[in-house]
């Protein structure tokens, strides 16, 4: 089957996981990529919910499947479970609000801890709307996510500010990321099929089972 | 042919029952069948058992005569029941008569008609719906079964409908409750009634305060008002100690974080409720926000975490005060502040609960749950975290909450209800932040700008001592205490069995309550005639009703002021051991263990005892199953195998659960579930040391 893997048309299966302190706006993001939806006062998130959303990036089909977390939850169980198994990570954080970007660093170093370079990473400074409220400065934010090798991006949720371009960009580098892991493996050895993140499935074909990680 | 297609088109048809014996008023019995697989035959045998008929009766059948009249129509051959059937039109109940004094006609014709012969009936294709299918006579042996199954569940559920629900409490109800003083008598009648039926919205006000614990136990009406507004001035002292320093900039971190948090959520809890709705400045909306800051700044081993907005908000919709929905929300949170603990211990135990009732009451369906990795049950975190606040409409959510609440033993507060966490101190207070009604308690909470953290060891010292002398509880006489506890656990186990039996009792038991209560409009449903061997279960109920009414049971409080005591820096005692401590070993388990059970007895006591189930709320366990038993056929039809598609299926449907059905369903299988335990434990008392009756 993996001989035939690179005429067959290929659907990648992408898990994505959106983090942050709460109230920075990762339901908002994800309502308004998802379905174009804002509400203003839409209430917090107590569980992770599952959204979807196929798009086509060249000749690439790609099927999201983002979890939206609980920004502020103190099950510390349940983090690991919503990020395990993630090909990218959207580390969202509040213009107006230092403290949330402080939690995006906390969020860097865990991710990094658990899962290594495998997860692509994008941090956003949402509530652009906000610019006069302004407490984190761009470039602070661009230098930090520079080092820690993520994308940045600037949104405004509310007025669909850059939304698109961020889920375009992570699933670009997911497929590269993809790639790169798909040859890897074939250099390995052309059966077998390694279950670390990275399903690039072929159509009809289920993904590997998920690893069930330690938490903490 | 058509008519015959349709018939074997209909899903379940309603059937209403009349019974007559010519004497009494007539019986009514609701249930569904099958006509796919209800044959005349079964159809009796199954009217027989629903009215517990011995001898010999007939049925008959409403229909419209030539001339358009309803008119009853011997109902006497499967031939009669299609023709019954077919007469209805869509979604009308298929009425019946039972009479008992035989037709001489209906007898000689049922006679013809008898089980053995319908496998070999040549007609019977004609005759029986369920003939159309070839089936074999095992294949239509099992089907009878399972219809008979089906439709004694279905006759259970009218049933249940009579027992496990009732009309919400009304004024004159409550005031049925109240002594010429207002005091609150039967206050475990009082809580059945709410856990059966919930509370009129006008009277939410003045119920949700007594099954919160607001109020210590035996206050008359006056003195419930005084306390209330004794406790109101503590909480706007309190409140406006942070208020001040916010105001005047004095911001410490401590403030400012809460704030930041508080304010966010405050912004975006029930909006769409009308109490809350506009904009940012409604002062509701403020109202909310003071509640939780305060609560969070005065109990720093809790502070502020998501959710908390979820509970707070209905306190205030229903008291429409600031103050008193503090109040309510410090007797409320008593409990829950344990689901807001960052170790997580309490879900950890919550979700293996329900995982074990799961297990229990569905294996098949907890085995697909395993299969699929998926019985870690993590979509029903959020039902777990807010008990089901968020899953329905606000309306209904009032009522869950309320019959949650009302589901649980009474636990009034010893003196009077802490609004602030022990070991909080308030510096610039030494006055007393506290109801002083004949409290002899000289010291006094007191606070400091940032919480416990700062709190003056010396004061911190005097404090604890001061309240351990009164209220026999501290950090430094805690081993002495444990010993304590473990004698009075012994008595109040009991007395909790007797109240969560009681609690939920069936209709025929409430009957006899009924005997020695006067005029509880709880009790005019029961109608039943009664058995004179019911009244040894009355002096039980009694003597239980007469120890509820003393000063409170040990054990609850006990185990909140434990976690207060394991929240102070000092004394990090672990949730497990508040557990252990609560419900020591040697009273759940030996007495269990002795009796050797049978094998099914044993997979009976796997289920964790009431007072361990839930860590603290059983019912809710029982109504989270409920839900996901009610879910199960959609689930496993549409082969739901992953976490995210259960998690989507839910999310679906939140605000849209049948509250009715899940809360019946609930009731019924909690008081199923707390008849067993009882009785293990009465088991278990058997096999204790011989004639000891110590309770």
């Amino acid at each position: 089957m993996a001989a035939s893997a690179v005429a067959s048309p290929r659907v990648h299966d992408f898990k994505v996981v959106l983090l942050g302190e709460g109230c920075v706006g990762k339901t908002s993001l994800v309502l308004r990529y998802v379905e174009n939806k804002f509400n203003e006062k839409h209430e917090s998130t107590l569980q992770a919910s599952f959204l979807t959303k196929k798009l086509t990036i060249g000749n690439r089909r790609v099927n999201l499947s983002i979890w939206d977390t609980a920004g502020q939850e103190r099950f510390h169980a349940l983090g690991p479970i919503y990020y395990r198994d993630s090909n990218g990570a959207i580390l969202t954080y509040d213009i107006t609000d230092d403290d949330s970007f402080q939690k995006v660093k906390n969020w860097v170093k865990e991710l990094k801890k658990m899962l290594g370079t495998d997860i692509m990473l994008t941090i956003i400074g949402n509530k652009t709307d906000l610019e006069k409220q302004r407490n984190v400065s761009v470039e602070t934010a661009e230098q930090y996510a520079e080092s820690v090798g993520a994308t940045h991006f600037q949104t405004s949720a509310k007025l669909n500010r850059g939304v698109e371009e961020v889920f375009l960009d992570l699933s670009r580098r997911m497929i590269e990321q993809a790639d790169k892991q798909d040859a890897e493996k074939r250099a390995l050895s052309p059966s077998s099929r390694s279950t670390a993140a990275g399903n690039v499935v072929l159509l009809e074909e289920t993904p590997a089972a998920p690893i069930k990680s330690g938490c903490c | 042919m058509t008519d015959v297609f349709a018939l074997h088109q209909m899903d379940a048809v309603k059937v209403r029952v009349k019974k007559c014996d010519g004497q009494n008023t007539a019986v009514y019995k609701k249930f569904s069948i099958d006509p796919r697989i209800t044959s005349f035959e079964v159809l009796r045998k199954l009217l027989s058992k629903a009215f517990n008929i011995r001898g010999e009766f007939s049925i008959s059948y409403l229909a419209r005569d030539e001339a358009g009249k309803p008119t009853y129509t011997s109902l006497l051959s499967d031939w009669d029941l299609d023709a019954a059937l077919l007469g209805l039109s869509p979604d009308s109940h298929l009425r019946l008569k039972v009479d008992l004094q035989p037709v001489e006609e209906g007898y000689n014709d049922w006679d013809i008609i008898c089980p053995v012969d319908l496998p070999d009936e040549p007609s019977s294709a004609m005759r029986s719906p369920s003939s159309s299918h070839p089936l074999s006579f095992r294949d239509k042996f099992i089907s009878i079964s399972k219809t008979m199954d089906m439709v004694t569940k279905a006759l259970n559920l009218s049933e249940v409908e009579r027992r496990y629900a009732k009309p919400p409490m009304t004024d004159v109800e409550y005031r049925n409750f109240l002594d010429s003083d207002g005091r609150l008598v039967r206050p475990l009648e009082f809580r059945r009634s709410v856990f059966l039926g919930g509370v009129d919205h006008n009277l939410r006000k003045y119920v949700w305060r007594l099954i919160l614990n607001v109020f210590p136990d035996g206050l008359a009406g006056q003195e419930r008002l005084d306390y209330m507004k004794a406790k109101s001035t503590e909480y706007y002292r309190i409140r406006d100690s942070w208020k001040a320093r916010f105001s005047n900039g004095e911001m410490t971190h401590q403030l400012q974080f809460i704030t930041n948090l508080v304010r966010k959520d405050v912004l975006r809890t029930d909006r769409t409720q009308k109490f809350y709705a506009g904009s940012d400045e409604n002062k509701n909306v403020l109202a909310l926000f003071n509640v939780l800051t305060t609560y969070a700044m005065t109990h720093p081993s809790v502070s502020y975490c998501q959710g908390m907005s979820d509970l707070a908000s209905p306190l205030l919709v229903v008291m429409k005060d600031e103050a008193h929905a503090y109040i309510c929300f410090c007797g409320l949170m008593k409990r829950m502040k344990r689901n807001f603990r960052s170790d997580g211990l309490s879900l950890t135990l919550k979700f293996d609960h329900l995982k074990k009732i799961i297990a229990y009451y569905d294996p098949e369906f907890h085995s697909y749950l395993v299969q699929n990795d998926c019985d870690e049950l993590l979509f029903c975190y959020r039902w777990l975290l807010v008990e089901l606040k968020r899953e329905f409409a606000f309306e209904d959510a009032l009522h869950i909450l309320e019959v949650i609440w009302s589901s649980l033993p009474p636990d009034p507060p010893a003196h009077e209800l802490e609004l602030t966490e022990m070991g909080f101190f308030d510096e610039g207070d030494d006055s007393g932040l506290h109801f002083t009604r004949g409290d002899p308690r000289t010291t006094t909470s007191s606070k400091s700008s940032s919480g416990h953290s700062s709190g003056r060891p010396s004061k911190r010292g005097s404090v604890i001592s001061g309240e351990g002398d009164d209220q026999s509880h501290s950090s430094s006489e805690d081993s002495n205490d444990y010993v304590l506890m473990s004698d009075s656990l012994t008595d109040n186990l009991e007395k909790q069995l007797v109240y969560l039996e009681i609690s939920t009792a069936d209709a025929s038991q409430r009957c006899r309550n009924a005997s020695e209560v006067s005029s509880s409009s709880a009790d005019s449903q029961c109608r039943l005639a009664r058995p004179s061997s019911a009244y040894s279960m009355d002096n039980t109920l009694t003597d239980s009703k007469v120890e509820f009414l003393l000063p409170p049971s040990n054990i609850s409080r006990t185990n909140s002021d434990l976690s207060d005591i394991s929240s102070l820096p000092s004394a990090d005692a672990s949730p497990t051991a508040v557990v252990r401590r609560r419900w020591p070993q040697s009273v759940m388990d030996s007495g269990v263990d002795a009796s050797a059970p049978s094998p099914s007895e044993s997979s009976k006591s796997q289920l964790p005892r009431p007072q361990e189930l839930g860590d603290g709320n059983p019912f809710l366990i029982f109504l989270c199953a409920t839900i996901l038993l009610q879910q199960r056929d959609c689930i496993m039809s549409n082969q739901m195998q992953q976490h995210f598609e259960l998690a989507m299926h839910f999310d679906k449907l939140i605000k849209r659960h049948n509250l009715h059905k899940i809360l019946l369903q609930a009731r019924r299988l909690f008081t199923d579930y707390l008849k067993t335990q009882q009785s293990l434990q009465d088991e278990a008392e058997s096999h204790a040391e011989d004639g000891a009756h110590n309770f």
